[in-house]
């Protein structure tokens, strides 16, 4: 496919209005931020579009800041950025720790958040974060924006509520109480594709996401309850292998995934007491 | 020096532990060995590599760089099934598109190519091949030809028990299994029965991929009849002997070219489906044409090491001497290859008197193998060296004097002396460097969710070389130097350690020598650099001819000077006379006007001795318990490969067989779909190969000497060597630190968390 490139259209709007304009008139267009997960779809010959509109020139959708108690991040934030932002490290320190776990180096450079959440891998290492910290995704088209609750983005593998004229713009995330943790297993120490990964908040109700273990991101009610009323860690344990059912794949087996699952757990619940 | 009349003799040769038998050419004299006190001052040094601005600077053009005026490219299409019979395809669309210049389908190609059969065997396999003018076209009229396929698919097998099931699907009329190859020494029997401790073991390896950074690729351009080839090969003149051969037409006529490489491994031996079809296409065409593999067709087709499952039997008294070893070994092989199986080390490693080993290689429906790094052995020691440290487990003794107690004194498989053999000193320097005696590891802990373990593993690898290998010096008319050999450079730096070796023999500065390879037209013939053997092979070749050029050159000057020839020698491109002034090499030179110094040499009959490269590793690893993910910390390697030409480099080869050791004892394992028999990770992003943040602190270094038993040089092959112990070393140090045993690879999170829960 390298060499296919030359047959597709790439259009560089300069600012969202123009880019959103587009999305309308002239698509359906394939949204293009640091590329990283695009080139290698085109690689695999799995990306069948021709036809291309980069947002890498929209620079204000790269910002990170505060309004009032939310955490406002721009989609266009590459991971670089969040590892850097004093904001992020200070209100959000598991999408800090969560960065630095995608890829290596290049890829934190160019990958930014819209297309982690937008792409919807199920192993995407941002989407427990925001699971758990119950952001909002804000979405626009030409004739404006709206807000989805992250627990309501996704629809199924790989699908989504985003519409084919619509744009990630920015996340929005309330204040999250509680100690904030995060871990990814991977086979690799870089450019690992996640076996299992989960985002944690110890509070008076924790919350929990996992990745790689279902078709999408994933909240676990029942694990959280039986936690909040103080069961044991055993039991909640026991109540988490009844609630997830990942599968056996070439990264790893089901057994594996479940085992992990449980015993990171029982890491964050030993961490955070 | 007198020349006598060339003789032929027999001598035998290892490559890759194959041993054979040739007959070889006496060379007209042969210099005295470099011995360890030689005092020597450009060999044992590390000057910069020469090529290596040319390589940083991205200036280096590598096979698949090479364009030439109105180059035409060539793509291969595969069969997308394990098996069946092509029943139908549809070559005249694709040949239809704007582009398009040709296509070759089945009986298009000689039949010795082996091109574009109807007969599909494994998943991968060549059925037809397009070519246009550019990349992308050829790619898009692949894939209209691989649309149009229609295959007849019958039952296939891809795995060892699918093989060896009773009513198993036949890949080869012939069956799909070989005789078992059964050797034996002493007697097993009573060696079992005299055995206080026996240890038995089932260890199985996984199929790895060689993933050179350049995949296999051929530039083809004809000019009349004459054919010229530029290919990433591992041997020029065995890819010119193929391609005459396949095409029906004299070596004289085909010229084979290779400048640099990005890898080969064992996998670049010899011609391929890509150059085939390149030349076919070029000498139809009347254009120059480049096939190359993509990622995918590399991974997919062009070699592996073979998966084994290896029956292990090791048994020994209280004191840990060995009383016998036995070794049961199944090799699926792929659709073909050939036994470089596990055996080999387990005779050769441990001074054990009785051994049996039996060895029956399985054919399935999948891409054949091909010699990689260090193959046989490196499956054969991670069983071999696990069963040893599981019995120093078992005697509760400490794993390295297990391996003093062993450690063979002589060749008992070839029943020959070594010519050196310092391995007891390699255990010595690495565990001073490793600590091993100081290491305190506390029992397994269950507080701690990271265990540290620490393990061991040796290595023997046979890498004496050998001829035929034939080397020009030429003195030019300034004093410079340009050094003659039709071998070729992997990326291991051999242009920098020919020039070494000329400028030391020659007494020139190294910087006014140049080593000319990689090219079948211009340079003597070298043989394949495989089996580690460019180094003991071509070193001495290159020796005997810059000393013969040094002769020339000090009997000229001895006439100038009016001088004896015992008075005069040579250092620092200078001709020194005991008495008089020296005179520069660029002074005889010019005073002797057009008269051209070519010193010619060749590399020498082998001794009756087994000469062989060692060496222990020593590995240190944190495991996590609850996640079953295993880092490497450290690695302290210690290899004896008599005299190290280029420190830097050699060292360099120690830290690549390490990382991609690394690489096979956690990682790298190629995946096959059961059902429809294809590779499900032949890419880079599921095939994982180390990266940066998983490679250890390394020590790497050599015992100093040399080894003049050898061949006047006194080098053996390094090149090897260093991926034989990594993965068992590393299987020792999980054991270490978990206390139980995984005797599968690779060592995956999921396996080590599965050996955890028992
Ligand atoms: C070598 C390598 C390693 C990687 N490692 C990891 C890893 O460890 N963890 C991980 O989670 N991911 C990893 N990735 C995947 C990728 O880097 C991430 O998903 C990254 O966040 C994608 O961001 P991007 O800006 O590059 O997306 P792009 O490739 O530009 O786009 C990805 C998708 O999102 C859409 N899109 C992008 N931006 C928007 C937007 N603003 N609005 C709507 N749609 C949009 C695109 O149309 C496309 O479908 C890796 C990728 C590579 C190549």
């Amino acid at each position: 496919m390298r060499t296919a490139l030359s047959r597709l259209t790439l259009h560089e709007p300069r600012t969202l209005a123009a880019a959103l304009k587009l999305m309308r008139r002239a698509g359906p267009l394939v949204p293009v931020a640091g590329c990283t997960d695009v080139y290698v779809q085109l690689q695999f010959g799995t990306q069948p579009a021709l036809a291309y509109v980069d947002l890498s020139r929209l620079s204000p959708l790269r910002k990170i800041r505060r309004q009032g108690d939310v955490l406002v991040i721009g989609a266009l934030a590459t991971f670089t950025d969040l590892i850097c932002s004093r904001l992020v490290r200070k209100s959000l320190p598991m999408l800090v720790a969560a960065s630095r776990e995608i890829g290596g180096p290049q890829i934190q450079h160019r990958g930014t958040i819209g297309g982690n959440i937008a792409n919807g891998s199920p192993a995407g290492d941002s989407l427990p974060v925001f699971a758990v910290a119950e952001a909002v995704v804000v979405l626009a088209n030409a004739d404006g924006e709206r807000r989805v609750p992250f627990s309501a983005f996704y629809t199924g593998y790989r699908r989504s509520v985003l519409q084919s004229d619509e744009l990630i713009v920015a996340v929005e995330i309330p204040a999250v109480e509680g100690a904030q943790w995060f871990r990814k297993v991977g086979t690799r120490a870089a450019q690992a594709i996640s076996k299992v990964v989960m985002a944690a908040v110890r509070s008076p109700h924790p919350r929990i996401a996992l990745g790689s273990v279902a078709p999408t991101v994933v909240r676990l009610p029942q694990t959280e309850a039986t936690l909040a009323s103080g069961a044991g860690i055993a039991e909640a344990q026991r109540v988490l292998k009844e609630e997830i059912r990942p599968i056996d794949d070439l990264r790893s087996t089901a057994a594996y995934r479940l085992q992990v699952s449980a015993n990171l757990l029982e890491a964050f619940w030993e961490t955070t007491a | 020096m007198s020349r006598e009349r060339t003789r032929f003799v027999q001598t035998t040769v290892e490559v890759e532990g194959r041993t054979e038998t040739r007959v070889v050419e006496v060379p007209a004299f042969e210099p005295a060995p470099w011995t360890a006190d030689t005092p020597l001052s450009i060999v044992g040094t590390s000057p910069l590599r020469v090529d290596a601005f040319e390589k940083v600077t991205g200036r280096a053009r590598y096979t698949a760089d090479i364009i030439r005026p109105g180059m035409l490219h060539a793509v291969i299409v595969r069969a997308p099934r394990a098996k069946g019979t092509l029943a139908a395809l549809d070559l005249d669309a694709a040949r239809a598109m704007p582009g398009v210049r040709a296509v070759m389908g089945p009986g298009d190609a000689p039949a010795a190519t082996r091109l574009f059969r109807r007969e599909v065997s494994y998943a991968g396999q060549p059925l037809a091949a397009v070519c246009a003018e550019t990349l992308g076209t050829a790619e898009r009229a692949a894939r209209v030809i691989a649309a149009s396929l229609v295959i007849e698919a019958a039952p296939h097998v891809v795995t060892v028990d699918d093989a060896m099931a009773p009513d198993a699907p036949r890949v080869r009329n012939t069956g799909n299994t070989t005789e078992p190859d059964i050797v034996e020494r002493g007697d097993v029997t009573r060696g079992l029965a005299e055995a206080e401790v026996t240890i038995t073991r089932e260890y199985r390896t996984q199929v790895a991929l060689h993933s050179a950074l350049e995949t296999h690729g051929a530039v083809c351009e004809w000019n009349g009849d004459q054919l010229t080839v530029w290919e990433s090969t591992q041997g020029i003149f065995r890819v010119r002997s193929d391609v005459a051969r396949a095409l029906g037409v004299p070596q004289a006529k085909v010229r084979v070219i290779k400048n640099y490489m990005g890898g080969g491994f064992g996998a670049k031996n010899s011609a391929g489906a890509h150059t085939y079809t390149a030349a076919l296409f070029a000498r139809t065409l009347g254009a120059p044409v480049r096939c190359v593999n993509d990622r995918r067709a590399e991974q997919a087709d062009s070699g592996n090491r073979p998966a084994t499952v290896q029956q292990v039997t090791v048994a020994a008294r209280r004191d840990g001497t060995l009383t016998a070893l036995v070794l049961d070994a199944l090799i699926p092989l792929g659709i073909s290859g050939w036994e470089g199986g596990p055996a080999q080390i387990f005779h050769e490693m441990y001074a054990c008197p009785n051994v049996r080993t039996t060895e029956t290689c399985v054919y399935i429906n999948a891409s054949g193998m091909q010699a990689f790094r260090g193959p046989g052995y490196v499956e054969g020691a991670f069983a071999l060296e696990g069963a040893m440290n599981a019995l120093a487990r078992a005697l509760q003794m400490d794993p390295v004097a297990l391996r003093l107690r062993n450690l063979a004194t002589r060749d008992e498989r070839a029943n020959r002396e070594f010519s050196s053999n310092r391995l007891a000193e390699c255990y010595a320097e690495g565990m001073k460097r490793f600590g091993w005696h100081s290491t305190v590891h506390p029992p397994p802990s269950t507080v701690s969710r990271v265990k540290r373990g620490i393990g061991v593993a040796a290595q023997t690898w046979p890498t004496g070389g050998g001829p035929p290998s034939y080397a020009h010096v030429r003195i030019n008319s300034d004093g410079s130097v340009d050094v003659l050999a039709g071998t070729q450079d992997l990326g291991t730096g051999s242009r920098t350690i020919l020039a070494q070796i000329a400028a030391e023999a020659l007494g020139a500065r190294f910087e006014t020598v140049r080593a000319v390879i990689g090219d079948t037209e211009r340079l003597p013939y070298t043989g394949n650099s495989w089996g580690s053997m460019t180094t003991p092979s071509v070193g001495p070749a290159v020796r005997m001819a810059a000393e013969d050029a040094r002769m020339q050159l000090l009997e000229a000057a001895a006439q100038l000077l009016d001088l004896p020839l015992e008075r005069l020698s040579t250092r620092d491109s200078q001709v020194l006379p005991d008495s008089a002034a020296p005179l520069p090499f660029s002074e005889v030179c010019r005073r002797l006007g057009n008269i051209q110094i070519v010193g010619r040499g060749s590399r020498g009959p082998n001794p009756e001795l087994a000469v062989v490269t060692v060496g222990a590793q020593f590995v240190e690893v944190e495991v996590d318990a609850e996640t079953g993910v295993v880092r490497v910390l450290r690695v302290v390697a210690v290899h004896d490969a008599g005299r190290i030409i280029n420190p830097a480099l050699a060292e360099s080869q120690l830290h690549g067989g390490i990382i991609q050791g690394i690489g096979y004892a956690l990682f790298e394992e190629r995946h096959m779909d059961r059902a429809r028999g294809v590779t499900l990770n032949a890419n880079l992003h599921d095939y994982m190969v180390p990266t940066m943040a998983d490679i250890p602190a390394i020590d790497a270094s050599f015992l100093d000497g040399a080894d003049p038993a050898a061949n006047h040089v006194g080098a053996r092959g390094i090149a090897e060597p260093p991926i034989i112990p990594t993965a068992p070393a590393i299987a020792a140090a999980v054991a270490d630190a978990l206390g139980v045993e995984v005797c599968s690879l690779p060592l995956t999170p999921w396996r080590v968390l599965g050996a955890l829960a028992g």
